[in-house]
């Protein structure tokens, strides 16, 4: 065809038969040119643009905190889910147990369907990818600006940490309890522990490990992270993730297992560092807003008014009409010159819990931060753990214990001698007074395999928390809970 | 010997000749159109010679004719050819005056394809035509107005009657799911931004087509089939809206004048228990609960703030009539419109020149619409080889616009309570928060938009049959939305809330081709045109938001304190690039073929799958132009075509394919970035491949004609979101996986009915598709779930937005026992084998399980959503079509345009809230048919047995309609009286649209939309689903319309 058609044109004009070539020509130099169709963005950053320096790795770090802010992470619902499947409060306000959510949640019924669920699986999870990225950016050479050396250390510490306590909160609410007399052969379904960022769509699927596997990850995360943070420099802080953090979270994860050798050791880490030392005013722990420290907090997140997430207020918080109240058994256990006793709202013949009250200055509330770990717990853990273990340091019990009742009683403090074999008691109702409504109760039952509300089982499978639809539909090695 | 012989020969000729010019006469005269308008570049040829020639400006025209008997032929295209016989005296003048008649036969003319024009009857593809010949003297207040019920297989419906609002076309059925589903909207050449720009949330969509003057159409031609619309590739598969403006006619200038002005009300109101009734309904419900009526302290209605209404202020209100929310709400609107054109030119320029005003208040209260457009079109012939020209449009608007919908506005004037006061005893709204009217007096949102659809073309003809076209076009578009809401007074905690947002949109395009056109021998005809084609669009918004005014009499955004400011910003940009070439061939004027190809390339698609092909062929077999046709007498014309190809969707988000980070607020005042979404490189268009085969047929030397098509469009690769494992961070991911089918049939036919002095023209379409969803790559219905209720759902084996509902059972009509059972369908067996039954007392809800099984919603058979729901109703009607009818006598001219859905149903989504939950909202007057001990036999549970917002089949009514969309009645002045003043046509006129409706539907008004972007694919699933509806919109307008 073409041929006929320069043959025509030739005979006619012989001038214009270099325009059509010329044309052609034009034409195709110009779409091959990629630029043709290339388009901006500037407010987002593609994939492999999105990491060149040392401060792109920081966002993304920061943007790992800002997932663990969120409500559904620790921003307060664990707390929650923790006080709705345990004792130590009461449904006060049945209204905010919603269907698909916490009615589900406290009815020990849930389905794959809960969005909370659902949130709390995917934003972990997203927060375990941001570490990952930050990870693999540091593992793999591809940063070497000014900047880089200072900081790797501490941001790969740091990125380790939320990876660790992630999968940690994780296991304890979608798999069975890691039972204790069974060390080292929980071979029970845990969840996937993800160890790489996602860059590809493809080969995403990934099976359960088992609650030993999962165990096994954290506590080799844990270990990196602090080693990682204490080379970085970030020992400890108000605000990030830091070496004592990572010890005080390794404690508590030990003490979960029921290694309690490895407990008391690194609880002692924290509290011989002289770095922090208990509140005179257990209140004041509670009241934390923004920068705000108290010498007693190891890890917090902060709550500023631009950047407030704390699902914890509306639900405990007398003034708002909450979820919870507590028990007149839980109030008795306090003798009455116990300053912990004060958080605890004893109104007319309903008990409101106090913890989580906001402060308020000229009449506007404050941000409230969420403690997420506190010397109290590593005194609490120093002191079971070492009466727990073979060759257990008997010394340090006592002194933690003392150091938690002196606390307590304030003025009225009366030094104690107590039997060895009423102490474990003792300790483990200190630990009960101490952290109640903080989301220990239903993990410490599990530990203790003591039934949980309602005479259920440590291990029923019952609470366990169905992994979400999303997942199971899209992970073809996932396997849903019974 | 040879000179001699030549010069004898000379000598002969010459006094041939010589007699001959002594034995010519003259032929003069003017050749006028039907109006009287003189009609310049007639021919006049003496018929078989090459002696010719055409009338000048005035239409004066004089030809040198032989003595004696001749033939003449006057002729001009789109007008019927005259012959006459005229006695040619030698030496002297004759004089004959020509009227020149439009031809009545539509089948010659030209239509608009895609990158040139061609005779209609050598188009091998489906192409719709509405030229403005088609319309009439109809009055068209917007574009989509053009189009309803004037094209057999395109649906146009708008989402509700006011100014500006989103409009939805299908042509032959919704083609994708997640996809946008909207044709692609070319106006001269260059495709233009449509969709909904607007940021700002008053319950009701926004269309950027609505820019467009209606009054500047020419013609629309509309692309459905593969062979038409694949030369437009990756954007052809939901058929391509080709708009051609008017151009301007050589000759004296011709003037238009034209005004309008009328009333607007809306097409139907619902009707609502009065204040007396719906008390009324309250005292039953109590006493058949076995309460005591409420006394007149009993707390009725608690305000957010302000004073609680109780049972007896209440009475007193309703004494006094009560508060009718709707009539407070819906008015009687006034429009108007005035527009003036100007077309005519020389031999070298012509240009055509319009400007029209319009102001359209609407029928909510303090909705107002105004539009300035200019135009101006110029042609010139620069020299022999060398054509050039543009088009120019500004357009400017201002809109008020109102809350609807689920904003509020009319939406909320329809729940409220009728009981309850609109102001305080001092004058002052009460309860404003939830109170209509401070609504529409406190929050104001003005819409000012500036488009401007600009182009410039050259032309340069290469060779007699060969030439070049290059255009460059510009669509700028700016949007400026002005939002404030007043302070609530009563509440000491609100402030004053401003928004000042902007969105600007450039997008321009640059078309290039060569068009060749051959004769091969003498049958063969071929036509080429090779060429490419560049497009880029760029979109940018930002907005400002302030609040807590230092005083009332601030209003800008700007002027609060910098702590109570925030705002947004956003850019998003594409590209095409685009080769195409099409080849189309004529054999004996009987044959033909065609065959085009397209390849397209764009930014919106991945990196691995960046340039596509788009082929169609496609024959047509003219039959009445074979030897064995004609003898056949009553067929005058009758024409096979069809034809197969693939086209492209590519309505698919900007940068869909790409996988990016975006910025979050971060922790403690640390700004991050996170993972956002993966890549996709394979991203690209959804395809279809369509086949057509089409009919064309014209009886009684056409004085019959029409089509009757077959269509069959298989689309694949369509976007859906796919699940991936939530625990890799990420949970969806947007892949070419999905397919569905369309097919149907179209037919139409024109009829002359009446031809001579009373004509009587009438036009009937049809058009029935099937729409199918095949593969959803295993995706579960709810995978569809958009949250906006409405239950629609996409199913496979089913249209797309199905309802998926509980199927309703009716009401109990005395107290009685029922079985549980199973999800598997056997009953549910207590421990001593005996089925399980359970109470249920007299006028309870029941609704059919799984298995059709009676239930109700208290004990249902395993989980009352999750186990029950089944796929119902149809969301796109079985057929859809319009007729209309023209008659003109003398100077009257009479027409009328019906349109017509049937067999659709739509979910009216918040039915279920006003017929059963009477103590928080407004009742549908249906509710005093509700259950009793002496009404027993009902559809309408008791009044106490309501079970809340239950989404069942019980909402999901018939919406067939047959409305009344257009009818006009006018008289043009006779010529004698025009020529008198000087003018060439004086029409006045009454019209009226949407004045009449036949429908089942309950609700506002069975042509509607939900509120959504059609450009957002939530606008596929969830569109029959309407929330709290604003209705279309009734008018009645009286115009006069000017020539001269």
């Amino acid at each position: 065809m073409l041929d006929y058609f320069y043959r025509h044109i030739t005979k006619q004009n012989k001038m214009k038969n270099i325009i059509l070539p010329l044309f052609i020509l034009a034409l195709i130099s110009m779409s091959s040119c990629e630029k043709i169709l290339e388009t901006e963005h500037n407010d987002r950053i593609p994939n492999q643009e999105a990491i060149s320096s040392t401060r792109d790795i920081q966002l993304i770090l920061n943007g790992a905190y800002d997932g663990l802010q969120s409500g559904c992470v620790l921003g307060g619902n664990l707390v929650i889910y923790a006080d709705l499947l345990a004792d130590d409060a009461i449904i006060g306000n049945d209204q905010r147990l919603n269907k698909f959510g916490k009615y589900e949640i406290y009815n020990m019924i849930t389905s794959p369907q809960i969005g909370e669920i659902a949130c709390f699986w995917s934003t972990a999870y997203s927060c375990i990818n941001r570490s990952n990225y930050v990870i693999d950016a540091i593992d793999s050479g591809d940063v070497y600006d000014a900047e880089f050396n200072a900081n790797k250390d501490r941001m790969k510490g740091e990125a380790l940490f939320i990876r660790a306590i992630c999968h940690f909160e994780l296991v304890r609410f979608f798999a069975l309890p890691y039972d204790v007399n069974q060390k080292g052969s929980n071979v029970q379904l845990g969840i996937p522990y993800r160890t790489a960022p996602t860059k590809d769509y493809e080969e995403l699927d990934m099976a359960r490990n088992t609650v030993e596997d999962v165990y096994e990850n954290i506590i080799q995360d844990l270990s990196e992270a602090i080693s990682l943070m204490n080379m970085g420099g970030l020992v400890s802080s108000s605000q990030w993730a830091s070496a004592m953090a990572a010890n005080a979270y390794l404690a508590r994860v030990y003490f979960q297992i029921g290694d309690y050798a490895n407990a008391a050791y690194y609880a002692n880490e924290v509290i011989s560092s002289q770095i922090y030392e208990l509140d005179e005013n257990p209140e004041n722990v509670f009241k934390l807003s923004g920068n705000q420290i108290s010498p007693e907090v190891i890890f917090q997140l902060v709550n500023i008014e631009t950047d407030n997430s704390n699902s914890l207020i509306d639900n405990y918080s007398r003034s708002k009409n909450p979820l919870f109240q507590t028990v007149s058994e839980l109030y008795s256990l306090y003798d009455e010159n116990d300053l912990r006793r004060a958080l605890i709202n004893k109104f007319y013949v309903l008990y409101y819990i106090k913890k989580y009250d906001q402060a308020i200055i000229s009449g506007v509330s404050q941000p409230l931060n969420r403690v997420i770990i506190r010397l109290a717990e590593m005194h609490l853990i120093r002191a079971e753990a070492n009466l727990l273990a073979n060759g257990g340091n008997l010394a340090d019990a006592y002194e933690s214990y003392n150091a938690l009742k002196q606390r307590a009683m304030g003025d009225n403090f009366v030094p104690e001698t107590v039997a060895l074999n009423e102490f474990l008691g003792k300790v483990r109702e200190e630990r009960r007074k101490e952290l109640c409504f903080e989301g220990d109760r239903y993990h410490n039952l599990k530990r203790l395999q003591m039934p949980l509300r309602n005479g259920v089982a440590w291990n029923s499978n019952d609470p366990i928390f169905k992994i979400p639809a999303d997942e199971i539909s899209g992970n073809s090695l996932m396997v849903q809970n019974p | 010997m040879k000179t001699l012989y030549f010069y004898l020969f000379a000598i002969v000729t010459m006094f041939m000749s010589y007699s001959a010019l002594a034995q010519q006469g003259t032929l003069v005269g003017t050749v006028l159109d039907e109006s009287g308008m003189p009609m310049y570049g007639t021919n006049v040829v003496q018929k078989g010679t090459n002696n010719g020639t055409i009338t000048d400006f005035d239409g004066k025209y004089s030809l040198k004719l032989p003595s004696g008997q001749q033939t003449v032929e006057f002729s001009f295209i789109g007008m019927q050819t005259q012959e006459i016989l005229v006695d040619i005296v030698a030496g002297e003048t004759t004089t004959v005056n020509i009227e020149l008649k439009a031809d009545a036969v539509t089948l010659d003319d030209v239509v608009v394809i895609g990158y040139g024009r061609r005779q209609k009857r050598d188009v091998t593809g489906a192409i719709s035509s509405i030229n403005t010949d088609d319309i009439g003297d109809d009055v068209l207040p917007s574009l989509e107005s053009a189009m309803q019920g004037r094209a057999a297989g395109v649906q146009v419906t708008t989402s509700n009657g006011l100014a500006g609002s989103s409009i939805n076309v299908k042509v032959r059925g919704t083609n994708s799911i997640s996809a946008g589903s909207q044709p692609l909207y070319v106006i001269d050449g260059i495709p233009v931004t449509d969709g909904d720009f607007s940021p700002g949330n008053m319950g009701a969509g926004f269309n950027a087509l609505s820019d467009i003057n209606p009054n500047d159409i020419e013609s629309i031609q509309i692309l459905k089939d593969a062979a038409a619309a694949s030369i437009y590739g990756s954007r052809g598969a939901n058929g391509v809206v080709l708009i051609t403006t008017k151009k301007g006619k050589a000759g004296k200038t011709k003037f238009n004048v034209n005004y309008y002005g009328g009333v607007v009300t809306e097409t139907n109101r619902i009707d609502l228990l009065n204040a007396e009734q719906h008390l009324a309904l309250r005292d039953s419900a109590a006493v058949f609960a076995g309460n005591q009526p409420e006394n007149d302290d009993y707390v009725i209605y608690q305000p957010t703030t302000g004073q609680a209404i109780t049972r007896g202020m209440a009475d007193s209100i309703a004494a006094a009539g009560g508060t009718d929310w709707l009539d407070q709400v819906l008015q009687q609107g006034f429009i108007q419109e005035a527009s003036l054109s100007a077309s005519g030119g020389g031999e070298k320029t012509t240009f055509y020149m319009g400007m029209t005003y319009t102001d359209q208040e609407g029928f909510i209260v303090g909705n107002e619409y105004e539009r300035i457009s200019g135009r101006i079109n110029v042609d010139n012939k620069a020299s022999d080889k060398v054509n050039i020209g543009a088009n120019m449009s500004i357009n400017y608007s201002t809109n008020k616009r109102v809350p609807t919908g689920d904003a509020g506005g009319l939406g909320l004037a329809q729940q409220r309570l009728p009981y309850l006061p609109i102001y305080n005893d001092d004058g002052t709204y009460y309860d404003p928060y939830n109170n209509p009217l401070w609504q529409l007096e406190n929050w104001t949102f003005t819409a000012k938009t500036f488009r401007s659809i600009s182009g410039v073309y050259f032309e340069y003809n290469i060779l007699d049959n060969l030439s070049f076209r290059s255009e460059l076009g510009v669509d700028f578009m700016s949007l400026n939305e002005d939002e404030f809401s007043f302070r609530n007074i009563e509440d000491t905690g609100s402030v004053s809330s401003a928004w000042d947002r902007r969105t600007s949109v450039f997008n321009y395009t640059t078309n290039n081709y060569f068009t060749y056109s051959e004769n091969i021998g003498e049958h063969n005809v071929i036509d080429l045109t090779l060429g490419h084609s560049y497009q880029r669009a760029h979109t940018k918004g930002v907005g400002l938001n302030g609040w807590d005014f230092p005083s009332d009499n601030l209003t800008n955004p700007g002027s609060v304190d910098p702590s109570n400011m925030s705002g947004y910003g956003y850019e998003t940009s594409y590209a095409f690039n685009s080769f195409f070439f099409r080849a189309n061939y004529k054999l004996y004027e009987k044959y033909l073929a065609g065959f085009s190809i397209r390849t397209d390339g764009s930014s919106r698609f991945g990196a691995q799958n960046r340039y596509g092909w788009f082929p169609a062929i496609s024959a047509g077999w003219i039959i009445t132009e074979e030897d064995f046709m004609q003898n056949t007498e009553f067929v005058s014309f009758l024409k096979l075509r069809a034809s197969y190809g693939l086209t492209g969707n590519a309505n698919i988000d900007d940068y869909a394919h790409l996988g990016f980070f975006s910025p979050t607020g971060g922790y403690n005042g640390n700004s991050a970035i996170i993972p956002s979404t993966l890549p996709n490189e394979l991203l690209g268009w959804e395809k279809s491949i369509m086949l057509d085969v089409n009919v064309d047929y014209g009886f009684f030397n056409n004085r019959l004609s029409g089509s009757l098509t077959y269509y069959n469009k298989q689309s694949s690769d369509l976007l859906l979101q796919v699940t991936i494992p939530s625990s890799s961070g990420y949970d969806k991911i947007w892949q070419n996986v999905g397919s569905l089918s369309n097919y149907g049939i179209e037919f139409d036919i024109t009829s002359h009915n009446i031809q001579g002095d009373f004509k009587w023209t009438t036009n009937f379409n049809i058009a029935w598709n099937h729409n199918e969803v095949t593969d959803l790559n295993g995706l579960p219905p709810d995978a569809f779930d958009n949250g906006l209720g409405g239950d629609a759902r996409v199913v496979v084996g089913y249209p797309v937005g199905i309802a998926y509902l509980v199927e309703w059972a009716g009401v109990q009509s005395e107290d009685g026992t029922l079985i549980r059972y199973n999800t598997d369908g056997t009953p549910v067996l207590d421990n001593s084998g005996q089925p399980v039954k359970y109470d249920v007392e007299a006028g309870t809800e029941l609704y059919y399980d799984i298995n059709g099984n009676l239930m109700t919603y208290e004990n249902p058979t395993g989980d009352f959503y999750g186990d029950n729901r089944k796929p119902f109703g149809r969301p796109f009607p079985i057929v859809v079509g319009g007729i209309t009818n023209t008659i003109n006598y003398k100077g009257f001219d009479f027409s009328f345009l019906f349109s017509y859905q049937y067999g659709n149903t739509i979910y009216d989504d918040q039915a279920k809230r006003q017929i059963g939950d009477w103590s928080d909202l407004a009742q549908r007057t249906e509710i005093l048919d509700y259950w009793s001990p002496y009404n027993t036999d009902t559809d309408v549970p008791g009044l106490n047995q309501y079970d809340n917002y239950v989404n069942s089949t019980r909402w999901l009514y018939e919406a067939s309609f047959l409305r009344l969309k257009n009818i006009s009645f006018g008289y043009s002045f006779p010529k004698n009286i025009c020529s008198k003043l000087n003018i060439s046509r004086l029409r006045i006129y009454v019209s009226g649209t949407n004045l009449w409706t036949l429908t089942n539907y309950p609700g506002w008004d069975p042509e509607v939309l939900r509120n959504l972007n059609p450009s957002n694919p939530d606008s596929n699933v969830s569109f029959a689903a309407p929330s709290f509806a604003t209705p279309q919109s009734k008018s009645i307008i009286f115009g006069v319309q000017l020539s001269f």
